[in-house]
């Protein structure tokens, strides 16, 4: 039931005893979608009542009402089934005729089952769009399985984040508390036990994103070590953990001296362990990568991958994560055909290990995903073929999905993903695996919050804010359809959504931290929107200081757009000292970005209202250097741009 | 008028009247103590449907009218819940099963969001200190679904009694 993870077998029975009576009942089963509760129950209805036919056929997602309606008239008794009943969110004929109509559907003795996903939210939206009919639901039962731990393949994570080794974020905590009482118990002298339990406290950390906590019991097990130790294994174990979070945290020179630590003890290991060594390759191509030493990982991936051809098996997930980290190294050299060919190839394992093969081409999407748009094609086309089969990965791919639409490509995120609630389903998913404080929880909770800002913004770029804030017909644009009012509310949802994610981000330096900076960015217009101009102010002025402190080149266009927010707030509040300064801050750094139509593009607008800030500021020696600045940008750009 | 169109009533008052049917108050607005009169009119209601012979107690109707806050198809949802709820074997309702049934439906505040855990919190606070709660902003949802109950002219509001009962609600409202 709801909160209180009960076993199918009780849910069933209560289930049936409330299908006792051959009645109208509207019951609300809420799964996940990837194991097949409904065969589970359709297997007990048939059992307990042989006479009740069951109507499995009605889908939501392709039915009008009066189509509904009909199929009902030819009902006269039985169980109805309705699959992704989210998707009536959508479509306010149907709902309304949920809603309006409720007596249609209750005056039969027929019981509906809607099947929705495991959430609060979903269960929500859907109660607030058939509050009506929502006001005849007999129960709501919530089918959570124990054994959801197996349904994360590890390896599917190993380019995000670990995988929990226990079932839930709760699971984790009282996991950590009971391992950490259990050292406090073992005696100094006991190394093994110490080192053992040393380290699965310390992944248990890093799952929990708790990466300083994670580095110290590490290094405290490091140190426990009894001089003539043979445990060497262990050893290595720890530092390569170690090494991932370094890497994760952009510790590249320290995570660098502990692979080198690694690749020194690795030769003392009796017999050699193929396996391992894989592992310690991965993190080095990661190192070259995150560099962006494209070349050199190329031909280091190259040269590994020959080894480790004659020593793994074809079907090793080490050996196709060192093919992944090939790829990725081809499209960061702009290959882009290769990469693609290299990708499709693993489908060729297919024939010696159907599900490793199925894995292998979700890890495939994920990386390039993230790096390139020839993944839509191929994303798009797994999203489908996921939604086909009910493949227990699809929340996976979905992230894929997410992540790819985080890239800005948000055109893709089409009605047909949006109709199944998928962000609903990974919010809660995630929020159960992670912890509502975990990085990857955030980055849901971030591309939720974008997508959120898009529909209520028409926008139809992931970079839009800087558009927005410089031209105000793009502003206006949300007040189009919605009174003052009501934008005002909705945009402080909006700013709460952002916050929420800032927040977390905030406190672990990792990768994502640009999402915190992404984040007030959003936050910043959104103030600006409000005319909270002081507020929006002190956020971006933050994200510029944020920014003062590193050298991270691959942000580079994201600290341009912050300068320009900022110059545009600061120009909004008459402060036109300041405005001309982070105007021309944001210009500099646009300047600094490789050639492109949209930087030139966006260089030659800025410029101009440059110029217009200058204007109003009327010092001559101002409008002396814009000038000087504006002939520099002009001789930047090639005629016919210029002349457009 | 279904709920959905509740957001538009002010358009509708235009076309037509518009009559509000409260829910019947079945504890006192100042001390809180049960109306028994209403009570037992809520009584002859349940045992016109169900016999009293299948009650374990009549205690167990009248827990169960306390906890319907005056709303006859809460009380009827809260019943059959109880029903199922109830030991095949007992052959009878018993308060075992009504408090099953009444945790059961109080998971339904799993669903409240902080801001609207708030709004029952000034509630609780209002009519503790006999104050009447204005409409605030996100009520609407609330009474829509029977979170917030109204009473009288609308000026009398109290939450849910089963609400009242789920862990959330404790935690957060105390």
């Amino acid at each position: 039931m709801w909160g209180k993870p009960v076993d199918l077998k009780s849910q069933l029975s209560r289930l049936n005893r409330i299908l006792q009576q051959p009645l109208f009942r509207f019951i609300i089963v809420q799964c996940l979608p990837e194991y097949n509760t409904s065969f589970e129950i359709k297997a007990s209805l048939e059992k307990n009542f042989p006479d009740r036919p069951i109507h499995d056929d009605i889908k939501l997602s392709k039915i009008t009402y009066p189509e509904l309606l009909e199929e009902f008239e030819k009902l006269t008794e039985g169980f109805v089934f309705l699959h992704r009943f989210e998707a009536l969110i959508d479509n306010p004929d149907l709902y309304s005729g949920f809603n309006q109509r409720r007596d249609r559907f209750a005056e039969k003795p027929i019981a509906i089952l809607a099947f929705l996903p495991v959430g609060v939210r979903v269960l929500r939206k859907t109660q607030e769009h058939i509050p009506d009919f929502w006001s005849f639901r007999t129960a709501v039962f919530e089918i959570k399985f124990k054994y959801i731990e197996g349904l994360i393949p590890s390896f599917f994570w190993d380019f995000r984040e670990p995988p929990p080794n226990s079932n839930t974020y709760q699971d984790k905590l009282s996991a950590q508390k009971s391992l950490i009482g259990q050292l406090e118990e073992v005696p100094t002298n006991s190394y093994e036990l110490r080192i053992n339990l040393l380290e699965e406290i310390a992944i248990n950390y890093k799952d929990l994103a708790r990466f300083s906590e994670a580095l110290e019991c590490i290094e405290t097990g490091l140190i426990s070590f009894p001089p003539s130790s043979a445990a060497i294994d262990k050893k290595i174990n720890l530092l390569l953990t170690k090494a991932a979070i370094q890497i994760e945290q952009f510790n590249e020179k320290e995570a660098q001296i502990t692979l080198n630590q690694v690749d020194n003890l690795l030769p003392q290991l009796t017999p050699f362990d193929w396996e391992t060594w894989s592992t310690l390759q991965k993190y080095q191509a990661d190192l070259l990568l995150q560099n962006r030493d494209n070349k050199k990982a190329y031909e280091f991936l190259k040269d590994k991958l020959k080894e480790a051809s004659g020593n793994l098996e074809a079907t090793n997930i080490n050996l196709i994560l060192l093919k992944a980290r090939l790829g990725i190294a081809l499209m960061q050299m702009g290959e882009l055909s290769e990469a693609k060919s290299l990708f499709e190839s693993f489908d060729s394992i297919k024939e010696k290990s159907l599900l490793l093969s199925v894995d292998a081409r979700k890890v495939a999407c994920k990386v390039i995903s993230d790096i390139n748009s020839i993944a839509v094609s191929l994303i798009r086309f797994e999203l489908k073929n996921t939604l086909a089969n009910s493949d227990p990965y699809f929340p996976f791919i979905q992230l894929s999905f997410v992540s790819l639409f985080g890239k800005g490509r948000v055109g893709y995120l089409k009605k047909d993903e949006e109709e199944s609630g998928f962000f609903e389903e990974l919010v809660s998913r995630f929020e159960q695996y992670y912890g509502p404080e975990h990085p990857l929880v955030a980055e849901v909770y971030f591309y939720q919050a974008i997508k959120d800002y898009i529909n209520l913004t028409s926008v139809s770029s992931f970079e839009d804010p800087i558009d927005s804030y410089l031209f105000p017909q793009k502003r206006s644009l949300i007040f189009k359809n919605l009174k003052r009012k009501e934008a005002i509310i909705m945009l402080s949802e909006l700013d709460e959504k952002f916050f929420r994610v800032a927040r977390i981000f905030e406190k672990s330096y990792t990768k994502n931290s640009i999402k915190y900076i992404i984040s007030n960015i959003y936050r910043g217009y959104i103030k600006f929107l409000k005319g909270e101009l002081n507020d929006a102010f002190l956020l971006l002025h933050n994200n510029y200081k944020w920014f003062e402190g590193k050298k991270i080149e691959d942000y580079t266009y994201i600290n341009a757009l912050n300068s320009i927010c900022v110059g545009k707030v600061t120009e909004e509040m008459n402060r036109l000292q300041s405005a001309i300064f982070f105007t021309h801050d944001g210009i500099k750094k646009f300047s600094s970005l490789s050639l492109d139509f949209k930087n030139n593009f966006h260089i030659m607008i800025l410029t101009i209202l440059l110029g217009e800030i200058m204007k109003e500021y009327e010092k001559p020696a101002v409008i002396r250097y814009f000038k000087r600045l504006f002939v520099r940008i002009k001789q930047q750009f090639s005629p016919p741009l210029y002349r457009q | 008028m279904p709920l959905e169109l509740i957001p538009d009533i002010l358009l509708i008052k235009d076309y037509a009247e518009v009559v509000f049917f409260h829910f019947i108050k079945i504890r006192e607005k100042e001390d809180d103590s049960p109306i028994e009169a209403t009570i037992r009119r809520f009584q002859e209601f349940v045992y016109k449907r169900i016999s009293p012979d299948l009650f374990e107690s009549e205690n167990v109707v009248r827990e169960a009218i306390l906890h319907s806050g005056g709303s006859f198809r809460e009380l009827l949802r809260l019943l059959q819940n109880t029903a199922y709820e109830a030991d095949i074997n007992d052959r009878q309702i018993t308060a075992d099963a009504l408090r099953r049934a009444i945790e059961l439906l109080a998971s339904d505040a799993r669903i409240l969001t902080e801001k609207e855990l708030e709004i029952l919190k000034k509630l609780k606070e209002n009519n503790e200190k006999r104050l009447v709660t204005p409409y605030m902003d996100g009520m609407f949802r609330l009474l829509e679904q029977v979170v917030i109950m109204e009473y009288n002219d609308g000026n009398y509001k109290r939450v849910n009694p089963i609400i009242e009962k789920s862990e959330i609600y404790k935690q957060y409202v105390g």
